[in-house]
C-alpha cells in the first residue's frame, strides 16, 4: 500500500450488555483498508466480524454500543460525528449490503423508486436524472433487463437479481467504501460466483474499495487482495491473500484452511479444530485460541500474544508465528 | 476429536428458570401478589371477616366506614367489608371455574381441529366463528336466561362464551408448531400421531394459552359482575361484587358512596392483578430465552 | 443391482400453486429414479428449485409423492399406510439441515434420545439409559450432555444430538439433508469426519443431499445431479469431477470458488438463474441457460447411458454438439 489507507480503524471497542454481563465483543481492534482494495474479513460465528462492519457504519443498536476507538475515513473520524452528519456519510461515502437482499429491501416499494430516493437525497437532481442514473446502475451490476427491475417489487426478483439490485442501491452515490456483509452466503453456487465476480469488476472498473465479510475462505480466494482473520473479537492474522493461503502464520488460519472439503483433492480426514468457539463471557486466559490450538503451551495460557508484524504486509497474533511459517498450507 | 467444552451447569429445567425469571419481573410480581392476596381473602374469609356476610343489622344501616365497619354498611345493615371478603370467594370461583372449563373444552377443540386439519378444521372453525359473532356479554346473557340464574349456570355461561377464544388460539399455535422441524423429525422417527400431538405439539403450543387465561380470568370476573348486576347471575342478596354494586347503586346519589366503591375497587384490583401476571408470563414460559 | 437397499422408481411430486394470479403445477420432483447399494454414499446435488430436498422427504414419506414407487430393502414404502410405515421408519432415518429447529426445545437431550429407543420397543428403563449413553459416545459427546437442553448446546453439538437420535433405532439407511450447511466451517469438518467414521464403524448407507461440491467430493461414492426436478447426470464421484458431461454439471463445477488465489479457473458461467419448474417445457429444462442450446433441445429427452456407470440427460451430448469437457478445468 503506497498511499494513505482509505479506512483506518484504531482501538475500536464495541460492547454488548447482556443478562450475563457485559460482552466486550470488540475491545481494541485495529484495521486498515487501502484505496481500491478488497479486504476480506474472515471468521466464524462469534468472531465479531459483522459487529466490526456495523461499528464502522455506526449501525450498532442497543444492547450494543461502540464505546471507544477511531474510525477514520480519509482522515475523518466517523465516531466523532453527530448522527446527522453520519447520515450524510451513509449511502454517500460508505454503503453496505447484507446477506438477505430481499429482507433488506422495502417490500412495498419498487426498486426504481428506492434508487431514485437514495440518489436524490444525497445528490439532488430531478426525477429524470435520477431515473437515468438508476438504469445506468442496474445495467452496471449486470442485470439484463434494467427497465423491468426498475419497475419491480423485491419479491418479484430472484435471490441473485435482488442482490444485484441491492448492490446497485449501494452504489447509487458512488461511495468510497462498500461494506459487504456475507453477500453471497444465502445464494446458490452458480449465482454466488456471479456476484463475487461482479464485486471484483466493480473494483477493477471504478476503483471501489470493498470490505468483504465472509466465513467462506474460497470466496476470499476468488476476489480478495488482502485478508484479515478474526477469532473471538480479535484479528489474529492479516496478510495479502496469496500469502494467507500459501503461508498461514496462525494456527486458527491453518485450521480453517484445512477444514474445507475441496473439490480438487480428496483427503481421508478433514483437519478439524477441536472444541467450540470461545464464549465472550468466559474467555480463556492468555491467548483466546489456546484451548483449541494444536501448538499451544504454558506460555500461550499465561500470556496473551499481541498482533505483531512479521514482515512487510503480514501480521499474526501468535507466539509461534515464525514456526508456522516453515510449513506450507 | 471431542467437541467437549460445556458451560458450567446452571439450573436449566424450563419451569424452574421460568419461576426465577418471574420473580425478577416486578410488574408481574405485583400482579401475583395482588391475586394471591385476593385469594387469601377468599380462603380465609370466615376467619378474617368480622361479621357474617348475610347477617344484616337493621340498627346499623348506611353507616359510613368506621372502625367497627371498615367499609361501612349498606341499606340492609350488611357489613360491606365482610361481604367484599366473601365476595372474593364467589368471584374467584367463577373466574377459575369458567376459565378452567373454557380452557379444557376450547383447547381440546382447537388441538384436534388444528392437528387433523382439512374438513374437520373447516367445520369446527366455522362453528366457533358463529359463536364469536355474538358480543360475549349478550351471549352469556342469553345462556343464563335460558338456563336460569344461578351460580353454576353463570359459570357455564361464561365458560361457553370463552370456548371459541381458546379454540382459535390453540388451533393457530398448533398449525404453526405442526410444521416445525422437530415435529417432522418426530414423525420421521416413527412415533405415533398421538404421541407427536401430546408430547411435541401441545407442550410447545400452550404458552399463549396461559397468558390468555390470566386475561380471561379478569374478563370472567367482569362478565360475572355484569350479569349479576343485571340480576341474571348470582342473585341478591348473595355477597358477589356485582350484586353489591347493584344494591348500592341508588345510594350513590344520596352520598353513600362506600357501598359501591369498595366492591368496585375489588373488581378493578383483581382484574388488574390478573392482567399484570399475564404480561410477564409470556417471557417466563419460553425456554429459549436466556 | 442385486443388493440395492433403496430403489426409487419414477418418483414425482407436484404442487398446485398460484403464482402472480396464474394457476400452475410445480413439478418439484419429476420422474426421479435411482438405486442405492448397501454401504454406499450417494450424493444428491443441486441448487434451489432442483427438488433434491423434496425427493428426500418423499422417500421418507414426510411428503406424499404424487407418483412413483420407493422400495426399501424390497418393501414398498409408498404402498404402506401410516401404521405399516412405522416399523419401517426404524430402519431409514433422516438428519435435517437446521439442528436448532430439529430439536424440541422443551425436551432434554436424554428425553429426545430415549424416545425412539423406548417407542420402538428396543429398551426400557436402565437399559434405555445405557443406550442413550452409548449413542452420545458414538457421536463424540459425553453422558453429561444428556441433562442439557438444546439451547445450552452449540450448533455442532446439537447436530451431533440429531445424528445420535437418528442412529437410535439402528437404521440401515441414513438420509442427510444438508446436515452441515447451517454450521461453521470448523464444526462442519468435525461433523463430516464423524459421519465418515460412523459409516465405517456401523456400516451405514448414506443418501447425502447437498449443494456443496467439496463435501460431495469428500464423502460420496456416486453423485446424482439434479436440476429443475430431474436428474440430469449420474456418475461415480471421480468420474463426475474429472469428466462432467451435462452443461449444468460443468457450470456447477466451474462455479465453485477456487481453493486459493494461486488457482485460476476457466469458467463458463450460465446466464440466468436456477428456476423452479413451474409448468416446465417438454424438452430440456436447462436449454434457456445453456451455451450449446439448439432446436433439438426442445424435444423430450431421457436419462441415457454415456459411458460405464455414467448417465446423462442431454441431447446435445449424444448428437455431438456439446464438446468434451475440459480436462484441465479442475487441475489444482
Amino acid at each position: 500500500m503506497t498511499a494513505e489507507p482509505l479506512l483506518e480503524v484504531r482501538g475500536l471497542a464495541t460492547w454488548f450488555e447482556t443478562p450475563r454481563g457485559t460482552a466486550k465483543v470488540l475491545d481494541g481492534l485495529d484495521l486498515e483498508i487501502g484505496r481500491g482494495e478488497i479486504l476480506g474479513l474472515v471468521g466464524e460465528s462469534g468472531s465479531g466480524k459483522s459487529v466490526t462492519a456495523y461499528s464502522i457504519a455506526r449501525l450498532v443498536r442497543p444492547p450494543g454500543r461502540v464505546v471507544g476507538g477511531e474510525v477514520r475515513l480519509e482522515g475523518r473520524d466517523l465516531l466523532a460525528l453527530s448522527e446527522k452528519q453520519m447520515r450524510r456519510v451513509r449511502g454517500k461515502e460508505i454503503s453496505m449490503i447484507f446477506q438477505d437482499p430481499r429482507g433488506f429491501l422495502d417490500p412495498v416499494a419498487r426498486v426504481g423508486s428506492v434508487l431514485q430516493e437514495i440518489y436524490r437525497t444525497h445528490e439532488g437532481g430531478s426525477r429524470r436524472e435520477a431515473k437515468t442514473r438508476a438504469l445506468e446502475l442496474l445495467r452496471a451490476v449486470g442485470l439484463p433487463a434494467p427497465e423491468r427491475v426498475y419497475r419491480a417489487y423485491p419479491h418479484e426478483l430472484s435471490g441473485g437479481m435482488a442482490q444485484r439490485a441491492m448492490i446497485a442501491l449501494a452504489l447509487a452515490c458512488s461511495p468510497k467504501l462498500l461494506i459487504a456483509d456475507e453477500p453471497t452466503t444465502a445464494l446458490d453456487v452458480t449465482i454466488q460466483i456471479q456476484i463475487v465476480r461482479l464485486l471484483a469488476s466493480l473494483r477493477d472498473r471504478f476503483g471501489l474499495t470493498i470490505l468483504l465479510i465472509t466465513h467462506n475462505l474460497s470466496v476470499v480466494a476468488e476476489v480478495c487482495d488482502r485478508v484479515a482473520v478474526m477469532y473471538a473479537g480479535e484479528i489474529v492474522e492479516t496478510a495479502p491473500a496469496h500469502e494467507i493461503f500459501s503461508q498461514p502464520r496462525h494456527p486458527y488460519t491453518v485450521g480453517l484452511l484445512g477444514a474445507r472439503p475441496r473439490i480438487s483433492a480428496v483427503e481421508e480426514r478433514l483437519s478439524d479444530i477441536r472444541g467450540r468457539v470461545a464464549d465472550l463471557h468466559d474467555l480463556p486466559t492468555g491467548c483466546r485460541f489456546h484451548p483449541r490450538c494444536f501448538l499451544g503451551d504454558e506460555r500461550c495460557r499465561l500470556e496473551a500474544p499481541t498482533l505483531r508484524r512479521l514482515d512487510a504486509a503480514h501480521e499474526s497474533r501468535c507466539h509461534y508465528a515464525e514456526q508456522l511459517g516453515e510449513d506450507a498450507a | 476429536m471431542l467437541d467437549a467444552a460445556l458451560p458450567p451447569i446452571r439450573e436449566e429445567r424450563p419451569l424452574v428458570v421460568g419461576w426465577r425469571r418471574l420473580r425478577r419481573n416486578r410488574v408481574t410480581l405485583a400482579g401475583l401478589v395482588i391475586v394471591v392476596l385476593v385469594g387469601l381473602c377468599a380462603i380465609f374469609a370466615p376467619l378474617i371477616a368480622p361479621y357474617p356476610p348475610m347477617q344484616g343489622n337493621p340498627a346499623e344501616t348506611l353507616q359510613p366506614p368506621s372502625l367497627s365497619h371498615l367499609f361501612g354498611t349498606d341499606s340492609i345493615g350488611f357489613d360491606v367489608f365482610s361481604r367484599v371478603l366473601y365476595g372474593a370467594r364467589i368471584d374467584l370461583l367463577i373466574a377459575f371455574g369458567a376459565v378452567a372449563i373454557a380452557l379444557v373444552v376450547g383447547c381440546a377443540i382447537g388441538a384436534v381441529s388444528g392437528f387433523l386439519g382439512r374438513v374437520v378444521d373447516e367445520v369446527v372453525m366455522r362453528v366457533m366463528d358463529m359463536l364469536s359473532a355474538f358480543p360475549s356479554f349478550i351471549l352469556a346473557l342469553g345462556v343464563v336466561a335460558a338456563l336460569g340464574p344461578s351460580l353454576p349456570n353463570l359459570i357455564l355461561a361464561i365458560a361457553f362464551v370463552n370456548v371459541p377464544v381458546y379454540a382459535r388460539l390453540l388451533r393457530a399455535r398448533v398449525l404453526t408448531v405442526r410444521e416445525a422441524q422437530y415435529v417432522r423429525a418426530a414423525t420421521a422417527l416413527g412415533l405415533s400421531r398421538r404421541r407427536v400431538l401430546f408430547v411435541h405439539v401441545l407442550p410447545n403450543s400452550l404458552a399463549p394459552i396461559f397468558v390468555q387465561s390470566t386475561l380471561q380470568a379478569g374478563y370472567a370476573i367482569l362478565e360475572a359482575a355484569g350479569l349479576s348486576f343485571l340480576g341474571l347471575g348470582v342473585r341478591v342478596p348473595k355477597p358477589e361484587w356485582g350484586v353489591m354494586i347493584n344494591m348500592g347503586l341508588q345510594y350513590i346519589v344520596s352520598g353513600q358512596w362506600w357501598i359501591t366503591f369498595f366492591p368496585g375497587t375489588a373488581i378493578a384490583l383483581t382484574v388488574m392483578g390478573f392482567n399484570l401476571i399475564g404480561d410477564g408470563l409470556q417471557d417466563v414460559l419460553d425456554p429459549r430465552r436466556r | 443391482m442385486s443388493d440395492a437397499i433403496l430403489r426409487v422408481e419414477g418418483l414425482a411430486k407436484e404442487y398446485r400453486v398460484r403464482v402472480g394470479g396464474r394457476r400452475g403445477v410445480l413439478h418439484a420432483v419429476d420422474g426421479v429414479s435411482f438405486d442405492i447399494q448397501r454401504g454406499e454414499t450417494v450424493a444428491l446435488v443441486g441448487e434451489s428449485g432442483s427438488g433434491k430436498s423434496t425427493t428426500a422427504l418423499c422417500i421418507l414419506r414426510l411428503e406424499e409423492p404424487t407418483r412413483g414407487r420407493v422400495l426399501f430393502d424390497g418393501e414398498d414404502l409408498t404402498a404402506q399406510n401410516v401404521r405399516g410405515l412405522r416399523p419401517l421408519r426404524r430402519r431409514i432415518q433422516i438428519v435435517f439441515q437446521d439442528p436448532t429447529e430439529s430439536l424440541n426445545p422443551r425436551r432434554s437431550v436424554e428425553a429426545t434420545l430415549r424416545e425412539p429407543v423406548e417407542k420402538h420397543g428396543l429398551a426400557t428403563g436402565r437399559a434405555a439409559q445405557a443406550r442413550v449413553a452409548e449413542l452420545l459416545e458414538l457421536v463424540g459427546l459425553t453422558p453429561d450432555h444428556a441433562r442439557r437442553y438444546p439451547h445450552q448446546l452449540s450448533g455442532g453439538q446439537r447436530q451431533r444430538v440429531c445424528i445420535a437420535r437418528s442412529l437410535a433405532t439402528e437404521p440401515s439407511l441414513l438420509v442427510l439433508d444438508e446436515p452441515t450447511s447451517a454450521l461453521d466451517v470448523s464444526v462442519q469438518a468435525q461433523i463430516l469426519n464423524l459421519l465418515n467414521d460412523l459409516q465405517r464403524e456401523i456400516g451405514l448407507t448414506y443418501l447425502f443431499i447437498t449443494h456443496d461440491l467439496g463435501v460431495v467430493r469428500h464423502l460420496a461414492d456416486r453423485v446424482l445431479v439434479m436440476y429443475a426436478g430431474q436428474i440430469v447426470e449420474e456418475a461415480p464421484t471421480a468420474t463426475l469431477f474429472e469428466k462432467p458431461l451435462h452443461p449444468y454439471t460443468r457450470a456447477l463445477l466451474d462455479s465453485v470458488p477456487v481453493d486459493s488465489p494461486a488457482e485460476r479457473r476457466v469458467r463458463t458461467v450460465p446466464k440466468g438463474e436456477p428456476y423452479s419448474p413451474l409448468d416446465p417445457p417438454q424438452g430440456c429444462r436447462f436449454a434457456g441457460r445453456c451455451p450449446w442450446a439448439a432446436a433439438e433441445c426442445e424435444a423430450p429427452l431421457e436419462l441415457a447411458t454415456a459411458d460405464a456407470e455414467h448417465l446423462v440427460r442431454c441431447t446435445g451430448w449424444f448428437s455431438g454438439r456439446v464438446p468434451e469437457p475440459r480436462s484441465e478445468a479442475l487441475a489444482s
